[in-house]
């Protein structure tokens, strides 16, 4: 840097931490190639794809019955699959932020297990088990009761993928939060039923709902596991993103990407609520960055 | 409404944080917990609050057998260092929460709780907040507020732990005589817990010092100041310093000389004995009583402060007026006037 003057310059002092512009624009463009290289150019993509033969092909991509059926099975999993996160989430940060016992540790690390596991290890666990040469199989055939290739096996697929979303946005929220709002209402004499429905909840509601929408989008668009339990029957076990390969493979481009473009209209909206909730309740969400 | 503690101890895994803490606390009066951080004083607080629960002993409120009662019957007003409002919450409703808690039964009409939160507004001085929320207080006004929360539910005792810790100096001195106040107009029983002694000393009728989770002394500022019951409470309560003593026939000794005054009944043999530095002042060289070296000299608003060393076990400070012809490095010679004697 010997070539630089050692006076301000006319703009004033420079931030230590202030690279010079070349640099400075060489790591923007660079960010934002990729980002439209790898995220919008895909995106622009399916819309153009699913409107290639108009708006009324792209239509009727939705009357076809496999597809309804599809997008009610998807909605169906989502809407049993999220509340038992949202329960297993409450209950576990719970747990983990106010009180201490002993496997608290352990208890965090498999929490992030799903994260580590690749979704189609998840799905085949669920096959070994409830398979029909699975461990519980023989025995569950005889009671007439089908998971693998049927809806229960499908929400646990999506159970197990989708259930750190809630528990860790919650974790570091109630963490921070402590339990002295907790004991001033317990002193002032509210039952603890009481304290968690008129303290606890609302304190941490807007890192709920950030982590629920999370956890839906992700239970929506999961593909690996659900993959390997559903048994990919047409009109019954079909979620949306399995229908969209179907379609793909049968060289059905134009409904493959409209029911896709449903998909990719749940992420952009998800990503409009996360940012709004970012901005307007950023203080009451926890500070850590979030999956 | 009396407070009595019989027993008490806790534990945390090995650590004791109480042991034998046996504690009354009169009807009406307003008594500090005093001691360093970690002296177990926040702790037994919660112990009477049922916030914790002892591993041994009982706590009695008026006589009845409190031990076993959840936080919830306990019927305590507890107020917390860092406010602990409900954030979601205007005033109004924070203050109400209480009242609104309370079985159907027991639960005043939504008009008197008005009422009652605008007269406890007016108690803490606070009128016409009831719509803001805590976020937009300051510190001195949120802690007002906790305390009008606290007296809401009409407590049999208030708590308050470290109540003024979390403010700056000017405000928690305004606090204090408005605390004091407060307590003399509702006459309420209440145990607040403290590290600063000069709060103690302001506020409270009786305080109880604690140490290491035992209890060193409780009685009234003129008790504890004029007859310390152990070292601890000498050196908590002010600057001290100690001398290397022997009591023997009847009269103190100090490096082999008699001092002036007269042991109390039933010493012997080699003491400690404290001093206070208003204790100690200078003397002609036959008429002392233990001697030192000046190591510095510093000058305050109306005396000179002197530090001695060699005198006593560690080097003592005493103010000297600001005309006294003294220089480091010189030798001065102590008389001991009086003094704090504890077996060794």
């Amino acid at each position: 840097m010997s070539d630089r003057p050692l006076s301000p310059s006319p703009e004033g002092w420079e931030s230590v931490t202030t690279e010079r512009p070349v640099v400075r624009w060489t790591a923007i463009t660079v960010a934002l190639v990729f980002l439209a290289l790898f995220l919008l150019l895909p995106l622009v993509i399916v819309f153009v794809e699913a409107f290639r033969r108009g708006a009324q092909a792209y239509l009727e991509a939705f009357q076809e019955p496999d597809a309804q059926a599809a997008i009610w099975l998807t909605l169906t999993v989502a809407a049993i699959s999220v509340p038992l996160n949202v329960l297993f989430g409450l209950t576990a940060s719970w747990a983990i932020a106010k009180f201490d016992f002993k496997g608290k540790s352990l208890l965090i690390t498999l929490i992030d297990l799903p994260f580590s596991v690749s979704p189609v290890v998840a799905g085949l666990i669920y096959v070994l088990l409830f398979g029909a040469q699975g461990f519980f199989g023989p025995f569950l055939s005889a009671a007439g009761f089908k998971v693998i290739f049927a809806l229960p096996g499908i929400v646990l697929a999506t159970v197990f993928v989708t259930f750190p979303f809630v528990a860790r946005e919650l974790i570091p929220l109630m963490q921070e939060q402590g339990t002295s709002e907790e004991e001033a209402a317990l002193t002032l004499g509210a039952s603890g039923w009481r304290t968690f429905w008129t303290v606890t909840l609302p304190n941490i509601r807007w890192g709920l709902l950030y982590g629920v929408l999370l956890c839906n989008a992700r239970a929506m668009g999961e593909f690996g596991a659900v993959s390997v339990v559903s048994g990919h029957i047409r009109g019954l076990t079909n979620t949306m993103p399995l229908h969209v390969e179907i379609l793909y493979n049968e060289y059905n481009f134009v409904a493959a990407f409209a029911v896709a473009s449903l998909l990719a209209g749940l992420a952009i909206f998800t990503l409009g609520v996360k940012s709004f909730l970012e901005w307007r309740y950023g203080d009451s969400l926890s500070k850590r960055v979030s999956h | 409404m009396e407070i009595r503690v019989a027993d008490v101890a806790k534990r945390f895994g090995a650590n004791a944080a109480l042991e034998d803490i046996n504690l009354t606390v009169r009807p009406g009066e307003l008594l500090a917990l005093l001691g360093p951080s970690g002296s177990g004083k926040t702790t037994l607080l919660r112990v009477i609050a049922g916030l914790e629960e002892a591993n041994q002993g009982h706590v009695y409120f008026g006589g009845q057998d409190a031990t076993s009662l959840p936080v919830q019957k306990r019927q305590v007003g507890f107020v917390f260092q860092h406010y602990a409002l409900f954030r979601h919450m205007n005033v109004a409703d924070n203050i109400a929460y209480g009242l609104r808690a309370r079985e159907r039964a027991r639960r005043p009409a939504e008009s008197e709780i008005r009422d009652r939160v605008g007269k406890l507004l007016d108690l803490v001085q606070l009128p016409g907040l009831e719509k803001r929320f805590p976020a937009q207080l300051s510190g001195g006004q949120r802690q007002r507020i906790a305390l009008a929360r606290a007296l809401a539910v009409e407590p049999r005792v208030l708590l308050l732990d470290e109540p003024f810790g979390a403010l700056d100096a000017k405000v928690r001195k305004d606090l204090r005589g408005w605390l004091r106040e407060i307590h003399e107009r509702t006459g309420q029983t209440t145990i607040f817990v403290t590290h600063d002694q000069d709060e103690a000393l302001e506020l409270a009728d009786r305080v109880a010092i604690m140490s290491q989770g035992r209890l060193e002394q409780v009685g009234t500022i003129d008790e504890v100041q004029d007859r310390p019951a152990t070292p601890f409470v000498m050196n908590f309560l002010g600057d001290a310093v100690r001398f290397d003593a022997t009591v023997a026939d009847g009269r103190i000794l100090v490096a082999g000389r008699p001092l002036g005054f007269r042991p109390p009944q039933g010493l012997s043999g080699a003491v400690d004995l404290y001093c206070r530095p208003w204790h100690l002042h200078l003397v002609p060289s036959e008429q002392e009583d233990a001697s030192g070296t000046i190591t510095a000299i510093r000058r305050l608003a109306g005396a000179r402060r002197v530090e001695v060393s060699g005198a006593a076990a560690e080097t003592l400070e005493i103010d000297v007026p600001l005309d006294a012809p003294l220089q480091p490095g010189e030798t001065v010679h102590l008389g001991i006037k009086q003094g704090f004697l504890f077996p060794r």
